[in-house]
């Protein structure tokens, strides 16, 4: 099967006991994320869903190290992920996130070009010819017209914003992708754009992703395995097509309901 | 058959320009009591500007104009001086926005806010009752805990519902509801809609839903219009129109909707929209549209099928598909 | 368009009501000629001065304004004129310096603080409270004695003393900047510190930073003169706006032409820098929107 051979490669991102709490009043431990354990082969697709504060986007920031995390360890491509700078290298390396706000994920004082030469520049290794060659390129897989290259993120609307993002993201050749709800703050049809663009990507270089969504249309469309969380611990877990027609669970079962808009 | 809001003509543009840009143009609403109308339309159609219009409540640079007729509850607004325009808002016409965080004052409790909303009618003694009783009605089950909380206090989804029945406590005959859910989760979503529906069914007030979710418009709906560009494309009743859609821009819409579509598919997806300016005179879709004719370059006239009143289609477009229901648009 | 139809919610100016419509472009142009005004009377100052402001003349001290003594003579018959805009040029050096001063140091240290992270953060700011706890004038004072009374020394002593209001101010707007997204971005694309100092940080606060420095020139100019008035800054013979109205402070019952000059010069200077500190933030803060309920 398809999932096993993608797992018998080294995973594209491991999870193993993941604990995420931070400090509450009086002293107390509040608990965001318990006992978290996922893993994601290479070129395959997990969605975590779920509803507001069950720790989905705790959990995508935990694994490239944006939160602390009390207990547990993270594996990016069979190497383990620690705090520190030899772990903030590994995830520059070859993983790469994407917010979900594209207008707050652009410096507001960078042109698109200078945005998708960053992460090159970081890289080093490249001249500045490379660098700005590059960054063009990444421009035109996405379908920025390079007259765009000039603007500021301000001139741009939202489906424009994200393809930066996504640009952004190729221009540094990941092998691991985080989507952090990447077209909850776009319209319908910029919606089916950017899809379109992510599967054609997700599928030509093999990535791994991690795809946090509470659309349950986002998720059948480009996900092979479904996470559901609810307030920090894992509900059910499987297959798409299991999750979304044949849920275990009746929280899923309502999540499921709720997307699709059906009031019964 | 009365309706509870009547517009006809209006129009919202920019003061300074020369040419003045168009907002919104020409744009004909016609709400029931207790009806729930959606506007439904992507980021730029000029939709919130519509409602923003309608509550004279447009930013600064943008004026609104009615070119033939505003008819709110039976008042037709050309006829009222402008301190009596002023009091329509809150007691005849109401709203609620998109941001339930941002809609109430984070500093003070959520009784101090209603007693704020209700002075002018109560005393202080039936102000707190009457917040009781507004909070059950939009379903809140522990209405006393919630005036006495803060509003950081509530999740979003109570925010909202409290947000709906502050814009309820006047009893007004229209409640425009601008993208009211797109701010929560999936849960709560449907929540509200549930509450917006139950609102209109049970007052009688004609809810205006504002939305670029088409699965909204679909669950609690019963007529619909389609808009782009600050014009009205298509309307009509809401499953014709989802299931047999004639304008081109309907159809591409639809076409988007991860409803049905095999995973992994290749969406069929719309040219990108540019940047360049509306040709005034002519169709505004027409650099996005497959069907583009010369004769769109002449602004379509609308087509009006079926029977008058609410249950006719209407479609501004000169290559509509016809009108017998083909291929219908599975959203399950 | 229908055009000829009325506005749906006609406005304030279209019912016919006047309305008053300082706008905030008018506050920075104010400011800006007010500033550039003095700032160019002390450039010129050689030119526009008849007489060189040390000359003394017996004969004619203490003499009202005329026409050969515009703003009149002070005790020793020194053209006050000619010593106040002298003073200006002396009173804007050191505003600027001891402005500069306190928002170079004080905004780089404001800005390395949160992206240095936590440890330096509490390190870095408990200082600058230190700093912040040493009443301004006192230290001035004492610092000024002890290297010596002289401008430089005034300069340097006031500089440090301002860096505090600088750095916590910087610091608040660093932090938001911190919040934001593409922070973090550049941190997982790899940035370093200096890099996201560099990249990030200043250039989104630099826009504040300037409508600090310029409202701070107001308050600058004015305790350089203060500590000239007491006698720690400019010492005589040395034309200072302060120093003069000191010494005008003996003749005001009767020679009041004495401190009007340097007076009514300090006063535009500081308001205007006010003016113009002022109109610059609302320049860069994102416009408020407000609606057409008039």
């Amino acid at each position: 099967m398809e999932t096993d051979s993608a797992l018998r490669e080294v995973p594209g991102l491991r999870v193993d006991h993941l604990e995420v709490s931070y400090r509450g009043k009086g002293g107390t431990r509040i608990s965001v994320l318990h006992d978290m354990s996922l893993a994601i082969g290479a070129g395959e697709t997990l969605a975590v869903v779920g509803p507001s504060g069950c720790g989905k986007t705790t959990l995508a920031r935990a694994v490239v190290g944006l939160i602390p995390s009390d207990a547990g360890t993270v594996e990016i491509l069979g190497k383990r992920l620690d705090r520190g700078s030899k772990g903030r290298q590994l995830i520059a390396s070859c993983c790469h996130f994407v917010f979900q706000d594209p207008y707050g994920s652009l410096n507001p004082r960078q042109s698109v070009r200078a945005v998708l030469e960053e992460p090159i520049r970081l890289k080093g290794g490249s001249s500045a010819t490379q660098c700005r060659i590059r960054a063009e390129e990444a421009a035109r897989r996405v379908g920025l017209s390079p007259s765009l290259l000039t603007r500021y993120p301000h001139a741009l609307s939202g489906g424009q914003r994200q393809r930066v993002a996504l640009a952004r993201a190729l221009a540094t050749e990941p092998k691991l992708l985080i989507l952090d709800e990447p077209t909850s703050a776009l319209d319908l049809t910029v919606q089916a754009q950017i899809l379109n663009l992510l599967l054609e990507v997700i599928e030509i270089q093999r990535l791994s992703t991690l795809l946090i969504t509470h659309d349950m249309g986002v998720v059948r469309h480009l996900a092979d395995r479904v996470l559901v969380l609810r307030e920090g611990c894992i509900e059910e877990e499987g297959p798409s097509a299991e999750i979304l027609e044949n849920p275990r669970s009746r929280f899923t079962q309502q999540l499921n309901l709720a997307s699709l808009h059906r009031l019964d | 058959m009365t309706f509870v809001l009547e517009v006809s003509g209006l129009s919202v543009a920019t003061d300074n320009a020369d040419p003045p840009n168009c907002v919104v143009k020409d744009l004909d609403l016609e709400v029931s009591p207790g009806e729930v109308v959606g506007i439904v339309g992507e980021s730029g159609s000029g939709k919130s500007i519509t409602a923003l219009a309608l509550l004279d409540l447009l930013p600064r640079g943008l004026t609104a104009h009615v070119a033939r007729r505003l008819v709110i509850h039976g008042i037709d607004v050309a006829t009222l001086s402008h301190g009596e325009r002023r009091r329509l808002r809150g007691a005849v016409i109401s709203v609620v926005f998109q941001e339930p965080a941002a809609a109430l004052n984070p500093v003070r409790s959520i009784r101090a806010q209603f007693s704020e909303l209700l002075t002018s009618e109560f005393g202080a003694a039936a102000r707190y009752s009457a917040s009781i009783s507004l909070l059950e009605a939009v379903g809140l089950s522990d209405p006393r805990r919630v005036l006495a909380s803060y509003p950081f206090e509530l999740s979003g989804g109570m925010k909202q519902r409290v947000l709906i029945a502050m814009a309820l406590a006047k009893r007004p005959a229209v409640l425009l509801a601008d993208e009211p859910t797109t701010a929560l989760d999936v849960l709560a979503r449907a929540e509200i809609l549930r509450l917006l529906s139950d609102v209109a069914r049970t007052r009688g007030v004609g809810v205006v839903l504002i939305t670029h979710d088409i699965g909204s418009i679909r669950a609690i709906c019963s007529r619909v219009y389609v808009m782009y560009k600050g014009r009205i494309l298509e309307a009509g009743p809401t499953q014709a129109v989802l299931r047999g859609p004639r304008h081109p821009y309907t159809r591409a819409l639809l076409n988007c909707i991860l409803g049905d579509r095999p995973p992994k598919s290749r969406l069929p997806a719309v040219p990108m929209a540019d940047d360049s300016p509306t040709d005034e005179h002519g169709c505004v879709y027409v650099s996005r549209c497959a069907k583009a004719t010369r004769a769109c370059a002449v602004s379509p006239t609308i087509d009006v099928q079926g029977p008058t009143g609410s249950a006719s289609r209407k479609v501004a477009c000169w290559h509509p598909e016809p009108s017998a229901v083909h291929a219908p648009v599975d959203l399950r | 368009m229908a055009a000829h139809t009325q506005p749906l919610w006609p406005s304030r100016r279209q019912r016919g009501r006047r309305s008053y419509w300082l706008t905030a472009n008018s506050e920075v142009t104010i400011g800006t000629l007010v500033v550039a005004g003095i700032a160019l009377l002390a450039v010129l100052a050689p030119l526009l001065s008849s007489f060189h402001p040390d000359t003394i003349d017996l004969t004619s001290r203490l003499s009202p304004p005329g026409a050969r003594h515009w703003a009149g003579t002070d005790e020793l018959g020194r053209d006050i004129w000619s010593r106040t805009l002298f003073g200006t040029r002396l009173s804007l050096l050191m505003g600027a310096g001891i402005s500069s001063i306190g928002c170079a140091v004080g905004s780089l240290l404001g800005a390395a603080a949160p992206v240095l992270g936590r440890w330096w953060d509490e390190i870095l700011m408990r200082a600058i409270d230190v700093l912040m706890a040493l009443p301004t004038m006192v230290v001035a004072m004492a610092l000024t004695v002890a290297l010596g009374p002289n401008l430089l020394n005034a300069m340097f002593a006031l500089g440090v003393l301002s860096i505090p209001h600088f750095a916590r101010i910087v610091r608040a707007q660093t932090l938001a900047v911190v919040q934001q997204e593409h922070y973090s971005a550049s941190i997982l694309m790899g940035g370093g510190k200096w890099h996201l100092l560099i990249n990030n940080v200043l250039p989104n606060i630099i826009g504040s930073v300037s409508v600090l420095f310029s409202m701070h020139l107001g308050t600058s100019v004015l305790a350089a003169s203060a500590v000239s008035f007491i006698g720690l800054g400019a010492q005589p013979p040395t034309a200072e706006l302060g120093a003069m109205i000191n010494a005008g402070r003996a003749y005001l019952l009767d020679q009041w032409w004495y401190v009007v000059a340097p007076g009514v010069v300090l006063t535009s200077l500081v308001c205007g820098c006010n003016l113009l500190g002022d109109g610059l933030r609302e320049f860069f803060d994102p416009r408020a929107q407000t609606f057409g309920v008039a």
